[in-house]
């Protein structure tokens, strides 16, 4: 238990990290469905299931989608920026 | 079992990685990402304690709160595209009309 | 089953004044049918409750509104006849309207306006509280300035306009200053528990004014009483806030005829008698400090008010001696009847008690029938002519022939002439009478007898005018090669109405004077009164108004028609009394340039500017405090730097401090 717990909290944090960090903005996107996915792990230890198949449904298969498409419709701007 | 408590300390570092996100990113899409991942960690808070109190009402929140960050979401990013048309950036330093 | 519907008295008009303003572009007549149609229902309703409560009922209705006022609705003997003369009058010249503004082209605005107007003039009539009654009291008087200004392209209507409301607001004011003065006297008398009002009733509710009057501090009373005559004196245009209303002509004649003759200037008359108890009740200091001026035991309010009158009745009636504008002419007149009203309320109120407002209501009704259709033939005339100068009008009488008959009974009427003893007369015989011997009976109970020589002297200058104006108007040559013509029928229809009802409405005064003596009775309020053994009436007293009434109408035919006297060497610029008169009394150069510009203008307003500009901006904002704020304002802008970002951080910073300062205090 403790073990899994100790993974998934990991796992999260670290795209936590990644999604603040990283330059690219598409990875940024990619990280924060697995954070998503991780805190829905984590839910499913908390024995809530259906918030975290909510989760999934609704985070990483619809924020996350969103977040995609804006990305590719903003693409220009987001070049112009650099860094 | 794991206690509340470790719940806490995860969620309280992801809610700060949120809010970091927000006050040095640049880019309006990564600032919508954080608040995303700051409404996780609410979220996060909220089913712990209803788990280890034995009270549903925790979990049935985080549904609302799920529910009203997306719709959040998708109004903000909707704003970001016709933002992008209307001035071909969303580097929200040089959005500042809100300015004196 | 009548006086349920009381309430749409009012609110037909109301309704058609909406209607005819947005719809009446796209309507025949400019809409003409919303009003005459719901002011023909407004004179059916109150016909009806008339029939229903004669002789002894009263409607009363009355809904809680804010704090402790009300709106209601009060329909005693005094509301219910003058409910049926405005609903009636008005009718009538609405009817009339439709050919005197047939070539108008903003006969909608006229329509809404006049309907606007009708609702509000009733509004003030039904009222059971002075609240409601002020309120639409200013309603009139808005719907005044405006149809004054109708014509508010040419520049002496909006002159006149602006007179007129700038005048009726000084008395506006002062009636206003009786209203809040009345309630902070109400109010003491309730928190010392020295008056409670009956359960139900409201604190400004007539009914609750009449019973705690005798209890108010006398010397308030007669302030208050001189406040409200204050307000009566600005909008019936007695002396000395006459002025306006003679300017008020600039208006379209049937708005003469229907706001400054027939209806809205009798609304102060009507307040002095709605509150004529409190007028009553008012202490004779006036006659105990100066016995030498002023008769004793006559309440203060009442000596006032019947001086007022009574100078204002001869005073007016001889500027209508020299006017040569037939409205203005009219207009004297009317200020001079009004006068007449106040005179009956004062004179005979000081000794006849509740029975004044009977005479004095009774001269205001047969007054509105013959004063409305005296406008109504002059509007006629200037139709015909197109000219509002009687001097170059002449020999119109064979070419308008109803039109000239129906003024000749007007006139009649005005100057009070019928048979003595056989009691048969104008309707203006039987009011002017009952008034003048009114005033007589004054006289001889006080020993004063000012009045009633102001009342005959009046009386016989009424008549010389009014028949003067008719002379000029319908006999002799043709002064003017202009093609007059007799109106169309829905012009004269109407005055046909009205002259029947100046020749034959006096016959009423049997049953009149009984029905509204005990209109304070069917309230339960006493009205004082010295009535004493009414003393024996000499019959010259009897005779004496018809014989001034004959006697001007003679000299009216020798100097007019016969021309047996050559007026010229009279009517010159060189004779002082008629140059005094002709320019009336100076009254508007001392009105609109010696108060109006030198003194409001120069003085009041000049030395307010200075105080605002020099004194308070100087401080304000050239001084310290408006540097000060400006530079606190030009600091803190700089904190809105407008990236969401810095908002963000400094939400963060907060709340993170809050919690260590939670933490700390250990909560």
């Amino acid at each position: 238990m403790d073990i899994v717990f100790l993974v998934l909290s990991i796992f999260t944090i670290i795209s936590s990290i990644m999604v603040v960090g990283s330059k690219q903005l598409v990875h940024s996107a990619v990280y924060l469905a697995g954070a998503l996915m991780g805190t829905a792990g984590l839910f499913l230890l908390l024995k809530a299931e259906f918030v975290a198949w909510a989760q999934v449904l609704v985070y990483v298969g619809a924020v996350v989608t969103l977040i995609l498409f804006t990305i590719m419709l903003t693409r220009k701007g987001e070049e112009e920026n650099g860094e | 079992m794991t206690d509340l408590f470790s719940y806490l300390i995860i969620s309280a570092v992801i809610f700060t990685i949120g809010a970091y996100g927000i006050i040095t990113q640049r880019s309006g899409i990564k600032i919508l990402m954080s608040i995303e991942l700051m409404l996780n960690s609410a979220n996060l808070n909220l089913v712990a304690f209803s788990s280890f109190n034995g009270n549903a009402s925790g979990q049935v929140f985080a549904l609302f709160s799920i529910a009203i960050a997306a719709a959040e979401a998708a109004i903000g990013f909707a704003i970001l595209v016709a933002l992008f048309r209307a001035r071909d950036t969303i580097n929200l330093d040089n959005i500042n009309i809100l300015r004196w | 089953m009548f006086s349920d519907f009381a309430a749409l008295i009012v609110l037909l008009p109301v309704i058609a004044f909406v209607l005819t303003l947005f719809l009446g572009k796209k309507l025949p007549h400019g809409g003409a049918y919303f009003p005459i149609a719901a002011i023909a229902c407004s004179f059916i309703i109150s016909l009806g409750i008339f029939l229903e409560i004669y002789p002894n009922g009263i409607v009363q209705q009355s809904w809680p509104w804010f704090a402790n006022m009300n709106i209601g609705i009060l329909i005693d003997p005094l509301a219910v006849v003058m409910l049926m003369m405005v609903t009636f009058v008005s009718l009538l010249i609405h009817i009339y309207a439709v050919g005197y503004m047939a070539h108008d082209p903003a006969k909608p605005r006229y329509f809404a306006e006049t309907s606007l107007f009708t609702a509000a003039m009733l509004g003030v009539v039904l009222s059971d509280n002075i609240l409601q009654f002020f309120i639409s009291w200013e309603l009139v008087g808005l719907c005044s300035f405006l149809l004054i200004g109708f014509w508010y392209h040419k520049p002496s209507a909006a002159a006149a306009a602006k007179k007129a409301f700038l005048v009726t607001r000084v008395g506006d004011v002062l009636f206003l200053a009786g209203i809040v003065l009345l309630y902070v006297n109400l109010s003491n008398l309730i928190s010392n528990h020295l008056f409670t009002p009956e359960p139900g009733n409201f604190i400004l509710q007539f009914k609750t004014m009449f019973e705690a009057a005798a209890l108010i501090d006398p010397t308030q009373l007669t302030y208050i009483t001189l406040l409200f005559f204050g307000g009566a004196v600005g909008k019936s245009g007695q002396f000395p806030l006459h002025g306006w209303l003679p300017d008020a002509m600039e208006g379209p004649t049937t708005v003469s005829a229907l706001i400054h003759a027939a209806t809205m200037v009798t609304a102060g008359v009507y307040l002095v008698a709605r509150t004529f108890p409190m007028f009553a009740l008012t202490p004779a200091t006036l006659g105990e400090h100066f016995p030498a001026l002023f008769p004793a035991h006559v309440p203060d309010s009442l000596l006032i008010v019947a001086y007022v009158g009574g100078f204002t009745a001869l005073f007016a009636a001889t500027m209508g001696l020299v006017m040569n504008d037939i409205k203005r002419v009219l207009a004297y007149s009317t200020v001079s009847q009004l006068g007449y009203m106040m005179l009956a309320l004062g004179t005979a109120g000081a000794v006849l008690g509740a029975k004044a407002v009977g005479i004095s209501m009774f001269h205001l009704i047969s007054h509105a029938f013959f004063k409305a259709l005296l406008f109504l033939c002059a509007g006629s005339v200037i139709h015909a002519v197109g000219t509002n100068d009687i001097r170059e009008m002449g020999g119109l009488f064979s070419k308008m022939k109803i039109t000239g008959t129906t003024m000749m009974i007007a006139a009649l009427a005005l100057a009070g002439i019928g048979i003595p003893f056989l009691n048969i007369g104008t309707a203006g015989f039987f009011s002017k009478d009952m008034i003048i011997e009114g005033t007589f009976e004054y006289g001889e109970q006080t020993g004063d007898m000012i009045p009633y020589a102001f009342a005959i002297i009046a009386a016989l200058l009424t008549s010389i005018y009014i028949f003067r104006l008719w002379f000029m108007a319908f006999t002799g040559t043709p002064r003017s090669e202009r093609h007059s013509h007799e109106s169309p029928n829905v012009m004269t229809r109407p005055l046909m109405i009205l002259a029947i009802l100046a020749l034959f409405f006096g016959f009423t005064q049997g049953y009149f004077y009984p029905y509204l003596e005990k209109n304070f009775e069917l309230m339960h309020v006493e009205v004082a009164g010295h009535e004493g053994a009414a003393p024996e009436i000499p019959v010259i007293v009897i005779l004496l108004p018809v014989i001034v009434g004959v006697l001007g109408f003679l000299i009216s035919y020798a100097i007019y028609y016969k021309r047996m006297l050559d007026m010229s060497k009279i009517i010159s610029s060189g004779n002082p009394i008629y140059k005094l008169l002709l320019n009336r009394y100076y009254e508007p150069k001392i009105g609109a340039d010696m108060i109006g510009v030198k003194l409001t203008h120069g003085v009041v307003a000049q030395s307010g500017e200075f105080v605002d500009r020099k004194i308070i901006d100087g401080l304000v904002i050239d001084g310290i405090i408006g540097k000060t704020a400006f530079w606190l304002g030009e600091t803190a802008r700089k904190l809105q730097t407008g990236v969401v970002q810095n908002y963000a951080s400094v939400t963060l910073l907060g709340v993170g401090l809050l919690l260590l300062i939670l933490k700390l205090r250990g909560v």
